[in-house]
């Protein structure tokens, strides 16, 4: 629609890409090696005014662009496919009164700690939990799977508030 | 018709979402890396450049100095009956005894990661520094991995930390032979698996590679024992090793040519021929 919110858009596809690759691939916490999934932020900030099937496209290109980056065909993607599908869902869940309007975005300033807290763990714990499933392959070292999403869940959603903090403010 | 394009109006999004959905996993399930699909891979060019320029390789130049040079001094006092002047045998084959097999590449690492279930490490030697698929990779402290895919300027190898082959290794002191499997818990710990019961063990002792997979010299270090238990259900021990290498602070590799890997698959893939 709007070219500017479009742009915008790409924007923040490029970052969460490039911030993902450069800085959080380098980080690894602990024997289990856990590495904040930093990338989800470009779902969690699309505007509320794409497109649904859009927002599927989208969450399929940036999964696709990590995929080539790390190695790793279709994890990512069928983690950010589920992630995209399941936003729609919950904007509607979590909708205020009067819904969304144009002009409004899905950031913490705008929208409520409140809000963004119950809004962005729902659905980085959504796609970590795909992620992680999908990465052991089943249910064998459960507890550790279990661990690994709740621990590297908490990291993203940690650096995903910072950046509200950093990059997100009115 | 038109309560049917109504329908189809209130599920278009779901639809969308399962092809896509279903794609995703198609791949997933399909296994990891292909071989000779380096586009999809980090061993691609300009993904490979992007990883160039990131900044983690500076932070451990001062260890990595130190560990050099302790190397190249325990490479001098080892072959300093060897040391001749390298420019008067150019171009000399040495046909007389020994014949080169091994030729070594260095490289640096570009990208590693520790916490998936199979690893894969991005190199940024690749085809033109003569490196090829099935070619070993290892650091001054022991095995790395083995190249899978390659490109022109980089190549992607799988990590010992994976849980789909088992590198071939023995015992230093007493050459009973097994393979090391790595957990897929901790990038330190793997199991030797394969050992008879009735070898004697001592905690510490030093697995190396076995030189049975046609990819890796025989006596490379691995790893050490760290517990081990007989096992009453099967003839074998369960053994718990601790790699060498600290597998999430690598910065150079060596890359290691078979020269004849060639000769001897070819050979050993004779063997069918004995066995029906």
């Amino acid at each position: 629609m709007d070219f500017r919110v479009y742009s915008r858009l790409f924007l923040t596809y490029l970052l969460s890409v490039l911030i993902q690759i450069m800085v959080f691939h380098n980080i690894n916490i602990g024997t289990l090696g856990i590495t904040p999934l930093f990338y989800v932020l470009f779902i969690l900030m699309m505007p509320y005014e794409v497109p649904a099937w859009f927002q599927l496209v989208l969450g399929f290109v940036l999964g696709w662009t990590m995929d080539v980056f790390c190695d790793t065909p279709g994890l990512h993607t069928s983690a950010t496919v589920l992630m995209a599908y399941s936003r729609i869902k919950i904007l509607e869940m979590i909708s205020p009164r009067d819904g969304y309007e144009t002009g409004m975005h899905p950031y913490l300033m705008e929208m409520g700690i409140h809000w963004f807290l119950k809004y962005s763990i729902s659905l980085i714990f959504i796609h970590h939990t795909a992620y992680f499933m999908l990465d052991s392959f089943g249910f064998d070292n459960f507890s550790r799977t279990l661990l690994k999403i709740v621990l590297t869940g908490l990291c993203t959603e940690l650096f995903i508030i910072f950046s509200q903090y950093i990059a997100y403010r009115k | 018709m038109d309560s049917l394009l109504i329908f189809f109006k209130r599920i278009y999004v779901l639809l969308i979402f399962i092809v896509l959905e279903v794609t995703a996993i198609v791949f997933v399930v399909r296994g990891d890396v292909q071989r000779n699909s380096v586009f999809f891979t980090s061993a691609n060019y300009i993904m490979g450049k992007i990883y160039t320029v990131t900044w983690h390789g500076y932070f451990s130049l001062k260890d990595e100095n130190m560990s050099l040079l302790k190397h190249l001094v325990e490479a001098r006092s080892a072959s300093g009956v060897y040391i001749s002047d390298t420019a008067k045998f150019h171009n000399y084959v040495d046909t007389a005894g020994k014949i080169l097999k091994y030729r070594y590449i260095t490289a640096a690492i570009v990208k590693n990661s520790v916490s998936r279930q199979n690893n894969f490490i991005t190199l940024d030697a690749g085809s033109l520094k003569g490196v090829k698929e099935d070619m070993g990779v290892v650091s001054p402290d022991g095995v790395v991995g083995v190249v899978v895919a390659v490109s022109d300027h980089f190549s992607l190898a799988l990590s010992v930390l994976n849980k789909k082959i088992g590198f071939s290794a023995k015992l230093k002191n007493n050459d009973f032979y097994g393979s090391i499997v790595w957990t897929g818990k901790d990038y330190r710990k793997a199991f030797l698996t394969e050992i008879p019961n009735h070898v004697e063990l001592k905690k510490g002792d030093t697995v190396v590679t076995s030189g049975y997979s046609a990819v890796f010299p025989v006596g490379i270090p691995i790893a050490t024992i760290d517990t081990f238990e007989k096992n009453s259900d099967d003839n074998f021990y369960k053994i718990s090793v601790t790699f060498l290498n600290d597998l999430k602070s690598l910065n150079n590799v060596l890359i290691i040519e078979n020269l004849m890997q060639k000769e001897q698959l070819e050979l050993e893939g004779l063997e069918s021929k004995f066995v029906q």
